[in-house]
């Protein structure tokens, strides 16, 4: 091991527990408020008997999600797959849109204002549309998921890109760069961190995204994802299982953020959090 | 020895009416230290950007011949700030302008760790900017500037910004490195005693408008730490200031652009 | 969820609108009950001896107002519920209005709702009561083109047909459960008819009297499979209301249903004197449209030789029967113990 390294193992003991003891402690406020809402939430059954038609205590969606954990579990895994499909595609239409945006003052004069207009456009609206161009299945819920996340990546990226440090567009002219190599080597990576955080968002839109597009496009039956769960159980009065299938929609939305989170933390921790 | 430089009656405004440079002309023989001393506004950094390409003359020429069958004159230019890649490491900051050229990766490698050593700075191949000191950093931008083995180094007071001990380091680093290496060296700065003892020609420049008010040759053959302590340093030194006090006067209203 | 509510308010596709309507609603309603505001309560009728004042309520419909409404319009443009001291707010709904849960929380004093709800919500908490039944022979059923290949439900069961239909619906299981192990895919309605149409669905669930009329009129011949005829035969649109209510105004619910069962008379006698304001009210259905399915639905509504006053009656054996079937399709636990508590025939 060089010298330049030795440091490290001799750090790296003495930065670890302190380093989950801060992850640890920011888990804290957001666990006790969950607790405390889950308590109220029981109190106020209790305290009010509103009924079980209108409002299931804690115990009985917890229950439910336990007798449907099946249904439940398949539901989160198709629902889970239309949002990562439409994701995906939003985060690679939405980082070259926004690239080719940035790229040309004009073609960002011209399009950008459309493209905040598009955004503007319920999904509800248009996802009746969207059965009639994609048909039924899955291919509406990763459309309608792909559409409300489009646009968060898209901004994100035109942003991250505009802010790109004069100096370094300069740098790059000296070198005589290629504007492909500027835009990956230079653009890209610079505006990666602005990326992420609209990847972050993009990754709970799409979640929302692909269940509107399962409320009029998905098929119901053994296997049913979760906008259809939910359909399901408000005709058949069955609340606390509406209740269940939205928390099982909340942890999806919830895995997928956090899933791309930590890839953003992974690909940024080195340089940016470092303040270069 | 050949001129590397030639600069002839040079003349550029800007769109807000400031004259950077007018009737600005000098020559610099290849394989020299010229250096262009001056207060703000007098047009160095915008001569220095012109000669890097990154601007135009409005009227004069300015240009950088190749050495004897090359096609055109490699020049590279580090600016006052070091302007690393706050993502890539110092060795891949490096390796940047043979990346770009499209240099294989094992030689562009091989390359980049070269100059980082020539530099002084073998063993931080793997840091990020983030964990290098200022100099440090400055370091890797000159490698960077080195490593496509320019015949003309242009040097935008790239040392302004760090201590004095940093500076004289790198400084006399600057030297080592146009020996070894055998390339031309234009410094653009605005301290005294760092033209004195950098230049093997000083050329002192006066704003409003810019241009070259005096040609001067210190005539120090061997810098170390002894020529900064005698009294022949300081007279130049002196000598220098005098100049500068003079191209001030002439503008009292200057510095509005350097 | 208020977000999709708001959203889904912000646009004019009723069918699209719907699903997401409905998820919004029923979480607000039952965040609202959460919220402590008194369930049941109503304010006390006017003292006696003062001077009768119109005793406000509201019905809650659970569609866009349609001919299938079309007594209760009649009792509303004649006077007839004013007549009875009552002056009744009709309140328009979509396919995800939580109506049993409104009514049975009190928040509105009558609503329109299924048969299967009255006893689905009953059985957990709601107390719903039927206090009229709209359609004697449920109006329900599954429409094809003319020209499909299949003959009967159990036909298309087996096919692998595209169905528009309502999964979670009682009649959905019962078609499961009387033809087993079809193929047909079912997806949810809310593009409304424009999937029928452009053929991406084969087969859709229907009022007998209502989309294949319009199907029709835009020259798009279709088939439709009656339910009714199929052996699931519930009280499909009944009024109801809380227990509570009923037990507390039992005067004031009476007096309702003289009315609605004097407006059904006359709307079934002259339909087209009641349409035009109805059709005001529904933009998205056609007058001629709104004619021919009162023409259609008459005998659903009256079957030949009801008796003037037999409009809307209920039967206990009618109810027994949907209380069995629910629970062999798993949707209820159990037969009510006393079926005379889960509807009231007015004197």
């Amino acid at each position: 091991m060089s010298g330049a390294r030795a440091p490290a193992p001799a750090r790296a003991p003495s930065r670890a527990p302190s380093r989950a003891r801060a992850a640890l402690a920011a888990a804290v406020p957001p666990f006790a408020v969950i607790v405390a809402s889950i308590l109220a939430w029981q109190g106020a059954v209790w305290a009010f008997r509103p009924g079980e038609y209108l409002l299931p205590s804690p115990v009985q969606v917890a229950e439910e999600a336990w007798d449907s954990r099946a249904t439940l579990a398949r539901a989160a895994w198709l629902t889970g797959l239309s949002a990562a499909g439409g994701f995906a595609l939003a985060a690679f239409a939405g980082v070259l849109a926004g690239s080719v945006l940035a790229a040309s003052r004009f073609l960002m004069r011209g399009l950008y204002p459309i493209a905040t207009l598009l955004q503007m456009v319920p999904l509800v609206a248009i996802a009746p549309l969207l059965v009639v161009w994609c048909g039924y299945g899955w291919r509406t819920s990763v459309a309608s998921a792909a559409i409300v996340s489009v646009f968060p990546v898209l901004a994100s990226t035109l942003d991250g890109m505009r802010g790109t440090d004069r100096g370094l567009v300069e740098l790059f002219g000296t070198l005589h760069a290629g504007r492909v190599q500027r835009w990956w080597k230079l653009e890209l990576p610079w505006a990666l961190p602005s990326i992420v955080t609209g990847l972050r968002v993009a990754a709970g839109l799409s979640v929302i995204g692909a269940i509107v597009g399962e409320f009029v496009g998905a098929f119901a039956g053994d296997a049913s994802p979760v906008g259809i769960v939910i359909l399901s159980a408000l005709r058949e009065n069955r609340t606390e299982l509406v209740f269940a299938a939205v928390l099982t929609a909340a942890v999806v939305g919830f895995a997928l953020f956090g899933l791309v989170s930590a890839l953003g933390w992974v690909a940024l921790r080195r340089w940016h959090a470092s303040g270069g | 020895m050949p001129d590397a430089i030639t600069v002839t009656g040079v003349r550029r405004a800007f769109d807000d009416g400031t004259v950077a440079l007018d009737g600005a002309t000098l020559s610099v023989e290849r394989g020299s230290v010229a250096v262009l001393v001056g207060p703000s506004g007098c047009g160095k950094t915008t001569l220095l950007r012109i000669l890097a390409g990154l601007d135009a003359p409005d009227a004069g020429t300015a240009s950088v011949a190749p050495v004897a069958g090359e096609g055109a004159a490699r020049v590279s230019i580090a600016f006052q700030e070091p302007r690393l890649l706050p993502w890539r490491n110092a060795l891949r900051n490096v390796a940047l302008p043979l990346e770009l050229a499209r240099v294989a990766k094992a030689d562009r490698d091989a390359r980049a760790h070269g100059m980082l050593s020539l530099v002084g700075l073998a063993d931080a191949g793997r840091k990020l900017p983030g964990q290098l000191s200022g100099g440090m950093r400055m370091r890797v931008a000159i490698a960077r500037a080195l490593v496509t083995r320019p015949q003309v180094l242009l040097l935008d007071e790239p040392f302004g910004a760090l201590d004095e001990i940093t500076r004289h380091q790198l400084d006399d680093l600057v030297l080592r490195l146009r020996a070894e290496l055998g390339m031309t060296v234009v410094l653009v700065t605005h301290a005294i005693t760092e033209a004195a003892y950098m230049g093997d020609r000083v050329f002192v420049m006066a704003p409003s408008p810019g241009r070259v008010v005096r040609a001067f040759e210190p005539g120090f053959g061997m810098r170390d730490a002894a020529l900064r302590a005698s009294p022949r340093f300081a007279a130049v030194v002196a000598d220098l200031t005098q100049s500068l006090a003079g191209a001030m006067l002439a503008a009292p209203e200057a510095g509005v652009r350097a | 969820m208020s977000i999709l509510q708001r959203l889904a308010e912000s646009c004019g596709i009723p069918g699209a609108v719907a699903s997401a309507r409905g998820v919004a609603a029923a979480v607000a309603v039952a965040l609202l009950a959460a919220c402590g505001e008194p369930g049941g309560e109503t304010k006390p009728s006017a003292p006696a001896g003062a001077a009768p004042a119109p005793r406000a309520v509201r019905l809650q419909l659970n569609w866009m107002p349609e001919p299938e409404f079309g007594g209760i319009y009649a009792a509303q443009q004649d006077g007839l519920f004013a007549r009875e001291g009552l002056a009744v707010e009709v309140i328009a709904g979509s396919a995800g209005t939580p109506t049993a849960q409104m009514t049975a929380s009190g928040q509105v004093e009558f609503g329109i709702v299924g048969g299967d709800q009255v006893l689905t919500l009953r059985e957990k908490g709601g107390d719903l009561v039927g206090l009229f039944a709209i359609f004697q022979t449920s109006p329900m059923g599954v429409m094809v083109r003319a020209d499909a290949p299949w003959k009967s439900l159990q036909e298309l069961w087996a096919s692998d047909a595209t169905v528009a239909m309502e999964a979670g619906l009682p009649f959905v299981r019962y078609l499961n459960q009387k033809h087993p192990g079809g193929k047909v895919r079912l997806v949810p309605t809310g593009t409304g008819l424009a999937a029928f149409e452009q053929g991406a669905v084969q087969a859709q669930q229907c009022f007998i009297s209502a989309e294949p009329v319009q199907m029709e009129l835009k020259g798009i011949p279709v088939r439709v499979f009656s339910l009714a005829e199929g052996g699931y035969d519930p009280y499909t649109v009944t009024v109801a209301t809380g227990a509570a209510f009923l037990a507390k105004d039992r005067d004031a619910c009476a007096a309702f249903v003289r009315a609605l069962r004097e407006g059904w008379a006359r709307y079934l006698a002259e339909p087209a004197k009641y349409n035009p304001a109805i059709a005001k009210l529904n933009p998205g259905m056609t007058l001629a449209a709104m004619d021919v399915a009162a023409r259609k639905q008459h005998d659903l509504v009256a079957p030949p030789g009801t008796g003037a006053n037999e409009v809307g009656m209920m039967e206990r054996a009618r109810w027994e029967t949907l209380a069995r079937q629910l629970v062999e399709l798993g949707t209820l636990k159990a037969v009510p113990p006393v079926i005379d508590d889960v509807f009231w025939n007015a004197p």
